[in-house]
């Protein structure tokens, strides 16, 4: 029997991690990107410490493996949950079998312990050769939704940064991976243009572009990763309702958005973990070829090699995800974008590669 | 003072675009966005001044000296010139102008107008005393 539940109470729903099979996350774009302004992210970090949980799904834990984390389930929405599983013991089959059997996907661990969950995840399923390709992925980007959720929401730039840099690393080591197809990763992408979605996909993309362009040394690779996972850290700075805002933009509140390109500049310029070419994937990654892009106007290859790289990527991935004012276009339409008259706003090369990458 | 000679020996990376269009562009000011926001009025203007880098970024490997640039617009508190490279948002330059006033200036955007053509928009660190177009001229 799963132990009785505890007195009502829990606040509001928590921050969602995530889960293998479906990327269910709660946290749209707005609230994660509020939290850029000093006043809203204190208030959120606040909010989550507050509720003290968040979810995990029940697939992202093994069995038989001492979990470094006290482990917690909720049978009631309408009540907070209760300890389930100690830290230093392990779930057996049998504990899977009575969540399969009470319907039961969702547990939850102290939001304290998120980092030793995101370790957790690490060392059992990434590192685990023997685990599906798409599992692992799957696993990784799950395993850190909820710290760059909360490195998205700090006060300053460091903790995303370092997230960057370790994230950046795992997905350049699981793209560069021989074993994987290109067309594997593609299939597992959400296109629900969650900030953390949305960054997670760009890097992946860019990764499979540079890929294909033969960029060959692994530090490079390693280095672009964490370029792309930075590149819209901008928008922590831009209100949210903008972002989200159903109805046309006005001029004005489209060039507020636009801001985010040099705001992130700004953030990140004067820092010796950030290099000059992470900087500009920043900067310019709303450039166009034809120089019709922003926030400089340049053109073609006036604008850094990676920024174009991840022009295309940004591109193909916002325009084939749902967005708040519209649905996900057909990819068929986001070819046509890419590839058709209006191509002359993206490098050829970096898209046609992607066109290869796709088809692979 | 600086002699109108000097300014002339300075080097000008400025190619003006060709067509009449950009060129009219490049002339006037580009940022008109942030004007309602500004603390001090921007006149319109047109005379050179002299440039030089400081404390900029190390990865652009910027050239020591100095550079003539095309003022276009200015304030109290900043001004509005074309130069031949582009700059970046949080660079720093000083500005000499041709009556030896100086100030030293942040980047606060840039946009290109054509291959050797940028119009940058720029704050001072201390504001002008006085913006009579004979002063500054
Ligand atoms: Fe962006």
């Amino acid at each position: 029997m799963l132990p009785p539940v505890g007195p009502s109470g829990g606040p509001r729903e928590p921050m969602h991690i995530g889960t293998v099979d479906s990327f269910d996350s709660r946290e749209p774009l707005s609230t994660v990107s509020t939290l850029g302004t000093n006043a809203g992210s204190e208030a959120r970090v606040e909010s989550i410490e507050r509720l003290g949980f968040l979810p995990v799904a029940v697939d992202t834990i093994t069995a038989s493996i001492a979990l470094p984390f006290d482990l917690f389930v909720r049978t009631d929405p309408r009540v907070a949950p209760v300890l389930f599983r100690e830290r230093q013991l392990a779930l057996e089959a049998g504990d899977f079998d009575r969540f399969g059997d009470q319907g039961i996907s969702t547990l939850y661990i102290r939001v304290a312990d998120h980092v030793a969950y995101r370790s957790f995840l690490l060392d059992t399923v990434l590192r685990d050769e023997g685990v599906s390709v798409g599992k692992r992925f799957r696993v990784l980007q799950v395993a850190n939704r909820a710290v760059f959720q909360l490195a998205f929401s700090s006060r300053n730039a460091d903790q995303l940064v370092g997230f960057a840099g370790e994230y950046g690393e795992e997905l350049a080591r699981l793209v560069s991976d021989e074993s994987v197809a290109a067309c594997e990763l593609l299939d597992l992408m959400a296109h629900d243009y969650y900030t953390y979605t949305h960054v997670t996909n760009v890097s992946v993309l860019v990764l499979l572009i540079a890929g294909r362009m033969g960029m060959g040394a692994s530090d490079e690779i390693v280095a672009l990763a964490r370029g792309a996972v930075l590149h819209d850290i901008g928008k922590r700075h831009i209100a949210p309702v903008l972002l989200n805002q159903e109805r046309p933009l006005t001029r004005r509140q489209r060039e507020a958005i636009q801001e985010h390109a040099k705001l992130g500049f700004l953030e990140l310029c004067h820092r010796r973990d950030v290099s000059w070419d992470q900087l500009m994937m920043v900067y310019q990654h709303h450039e166009r070829c034809d120089g019709q892009g922003y926030p400089v106007g340049l053109v073609a290859d006036e604008i850094h090699p990676w920024a174009r790289m991840c022009a295309v990527a940004d591109v193909y991935d916002a325009m084939s995800s749902s967005r708040p004012y519209r649905p996900a276009i057909p990819l068929k339409e986001v070819w046509e974008v890419l590839e058709g008259d209006r191509g002359s706003q993206f490098d050829r090369e970096v898209v046609k590669a992607l066109r290869a990458v796709v088809s692979s | 003072m600086i002699a109108n000679s000097f300014l002339g020996k300075l080097p000008c990376e400025i190619v003006l675009p060709d067509d009449t269009r950009a060129q009219a562009s490049a002339a006037q000011h580009v940022f008109d966005p942030a004007d309602e926001r500004r603390r001090f009025p921007r006149q319109r203007t047109r005379f050179d001044a002299a440039l030089r880098y400081y404390n900029t970024f190390p990865a652009l490997n910027r050239k020591e000296g100095m550079y003539r640039v095309m003022i276009r617009d200015l304030s109290r508190g900043g001004v509005g010139f074309l130069h031949g490279e582009e700059m970046f948002p949080g660079e720093n330059a000083r500005l000499v102008f041709p009556n030896g006033a100086e100030r030293y200036l942040q980047v606060k955007r840039c946009r290109r107008m054509g291959p050797k053509c940028y119009v940058i928009g720029a704050e001072f660190d201390e504001p002008l005393q006085d913006l009579t177009e004979g002063r500054w001229r």
